[in-house]
């Protein structure tokens, strides 16, 4: 009796490890996940890091290159650019994440309802997803931002909703081709029902191309809430987001370059990061592949 | 427990069969004809029917239909019956249907390489299926799934359990399927070509295990297939089916050693045999006809020799004689037509 649960927990651990094993082996995927991690360790430790108060001016140390007391040099009032970027790194990993978790849990579902029962559902719910995508990504997410108000809250909650599209499209056009599988015939014919099988047998096969996507977003998304950050509509000053502080170093470019070098650098790698692992993810939960 | 008032295990009354299947007329969207035109047969417990004929005469429609798996987007059930110990299938709601599926019914496709979940271990598709229909936990259904893989003669069940479907034959693959199709003891399996993808020693083996596995459970057996070798290996009865219709049936020594359609014994006639002649194989004249072309009386007077005005125009009944044997032609018995021919 207690051998039985055991070998359970053994397979859904060997399940896992498989996925991971393949992850481990792929030396980009996993540079990529260093560098997402990184930034989220750091987002995460802004509070307890022994750095200077990000909001704290200083009339002595304006717009100061990289020195040994401001490693990253100050800003237009003299705050700490290095403390800066370590609060910001949350407000711009927030806005990436939360606003991916808002496309993929209303986008998603839309698409699965969408794709497997078809018909009059599927025409509604397509033609909505045809007028939103009409419009370009930034500026539904810029016109939704405005219209909520300006806070970053308001901006995830836009940046997410213009995303929803994509993971609708994606997941209708997965579910058409998984729904004819053979194998979604015979789990009719051991009788689950349609939403078992949307749950078990459609949602886990079209799950690794929305991951992807999903990573993939997470990266627009960042773009997306620097962009609404530097249009004002995001971070709201004085707290700080990679976006906000471009917005300001745009106007110092040549008195002090490295305002915008810092956080320009910071968008680069955290976006590569989520990309890398992004395809490394693909490549590694796609169980028909070796 | 409540729908099972039927008096089906009383001792002397006569068999209920299993499936009967009656008067089954189907019309798919947009079409002029149907295409199950009044189709009837039954299976007893523990008995195998085989329901034959070439592709696309309506052999999957009818076991999906009788499964309940038939889209009601693309095809609507006219007029009949389909009987499932007793209990009128036709008539049960999604849910009930769901219940009887993979539970008392269960189902075998014909390519095991693409009916299996990709993304799960073989074994929790089984246990999956045991949980469906039964009241047990995680490891319970798992020590089923193991019995069953025993059952099905899976070499090492214990690591095949954990394996996934991309690494495993189309021959185990296949033996997944019946595992998990008789993991829960239906009364009823109805397999579509289940070894129409598997290579001929695989077949065998398949079909060996098949025949075994419904002795040990006293399941009823309906084989779909094309292939008459199958038919003969393991059926007791036989129904023959020609564009829609079911044109001749009986038992398998009854239609084989007398076919009394011309469609039936034009199927004889084309089977290779290697104690037969050496003379060329016999062929069907023709193709079946599209739905709009389709004569109004006999399905099988445009390709038939012995077709006449009167076949073209009148459906014949079908006649049964004391043994059961029934078929539906105007020319039987075919004997005065073709003489020494035939046999």
């Amino acid at each position: 009796m207690t051998v039985i649960p055991e070998t359970g927990a053994e397979t859904l651990g060997r399940q896992e490890s498989r996925a991971w094993k393949k992850l481990k082996s792929n030396k980009i995927a996993i540079f990529g996940f260093a560098m997402v991690m990184f930034f989220i360790v750091i987002a995460v430790l802004a509070p307890v890091l022994p750095i200077a108060d990000p909001n704290a001016t200083s009339w002595t140390a304006i717009r100061q290159p990289p020195s040994a007391a401001h490693w990253l040099g100050t800003d237009e009032i003299g705050r700490d650019i290095f403390s800066r970027m370590i609060w910001g790194a949350q407000a711009s990993l927030l806005a990436g994440v939360v606003s991916v978790a808002i496309a993929v849990t209303l986008g998603v579902p839309f698409g699965l309802i969408s794709g497997y029962f078809g018909g009059w559902t599927d025409q509604i719910i397509q033609r909505m997803t045809d007028a939103l995508l009409a419009m370009p990504f930034l500026i539904l997410a810029i016109a939704l931002a405005a219209f909520l108000g300006p806070s970053l809250t308001n901006a995830m909650i836009a940046i997410g909703l213009s995303a929803m599209p994509i993971f609708i499209r994606l997941t209708r056009g997965q579910v058409l081709a998984v729904k004819t599988e053979d194998y979604v015939e015979g789990a009719r014919a051991i009788g689950l029902s349609h939403g078992k099988i949307i749950r078990r047998y459609i949602l886990p096969n079209v799950f690794p191309p929305i991951l992807v996507q999903a990573t993939l977003t997470v990266a627009t998304a960042i773009i997306a809430e620097a962009s609404l950050s530097f249009l004002g509509l995001g971070q709201q000053p004085p707290s700080p987001s990679w976006g906000s502080m471009l917005n300001t170093a745009k106007n110092f470019l040549s008195q002090a370059p490295w305002m915008a070098l810092w956080p320009g650098i910071a968008i680069f790698m955290v976006v590569i990061g989520f990309n890398l692992l992004g395809d490394g993810l693909r490549d590694a939960l796609d169980p028909r592949e070796n | 427990m409540q729908a099972d008032t039927s008096p089906d295990a009383s001792i002397g009354a006569p068999a209920e069969p299993v499936l009967a299947v009656e008067d089954l007329t189907i019309r798919f969207h947009g079409q002029s004809i149907d295409m199950i035109d009044g189709v009837d047969f039954s299976i007893e417990k523990g008995k195998t029917l085989c329901l034959v004929g070439e592709s696309g005469c309506g052999k999957s429609v009818t076991s999906l239909a009788a499964m309940g798996l038939l889209s009601r987007k693309a095809a609507t059930i006219r007029k009949g019956a389909v009987r499932f110990k007793g209990r009128e299938l036709l008539a049960l709601s999604t849910r009930e249907m769901e219940k009887l599926r993979g539970g008392d019914m269960a189902m075998i496709f014909q390519e095991p390489m693409t009916s299996l979940n990709p993304v799960f271990t073989v074994g929790e598709q089984v246990a999956e299926a045991v949980r469906r229909h039964r009241r047990c936990s995680r490891s319970e259904a798992r020590e089923r799934a193991l019995e069953m893989f025993r059952r099905v003669r899976i070499p090492a069940p214990e690591k095949r359990l954990d394996d996934y479907p991309h690494q495993l034959s189309g021959g185990m693959r296949q033996r997944v399927m019946i595992a998990m199709a008789l993991a829960n003891d239906p009364a009823l399996l109805i397999a579509d070509e289940p070894t129409t993808a598997l290579d001929v020693t695989i077949q065998a083996q398949i079909l060996d295990l098949m025949r075994e596995l419904q002795e040990e459970t006293g399941a009823a057996l309906l084989l779909i297939t094309h292939d008459l070798g199958v038919v003969g290996e393991i059926a007791d009865d036989v129904a023959v089916m020609y564009a829609g219709r079911v044109i001749e049936k009986g038992t398998v020594q009854a239609v084989f050693s007398d076919p009394q359609h011309p469609y039936t014994l034009g199927l004889m006639g084309s089977m290779p045999s290697l104690s037969g002649g050496r003379g060329r194989l016999m062929t069907i004249a023709g193709s079946v006809p599209p739905p709009a072309l389709m004569p109004a009386g006999c399905r099988f007077a445009t390709r038939c020799p012995f077709a006449d005005d009167h076949c073209r125009t009148h459906r014949p009944e079908t006649t049964v004689t004391a043994d059961g044997h029934g078929f539906a032609c105007f020319k039987a018995p075919l004997e005065m037509l073709v003489g020494g021919e035939a046999a």
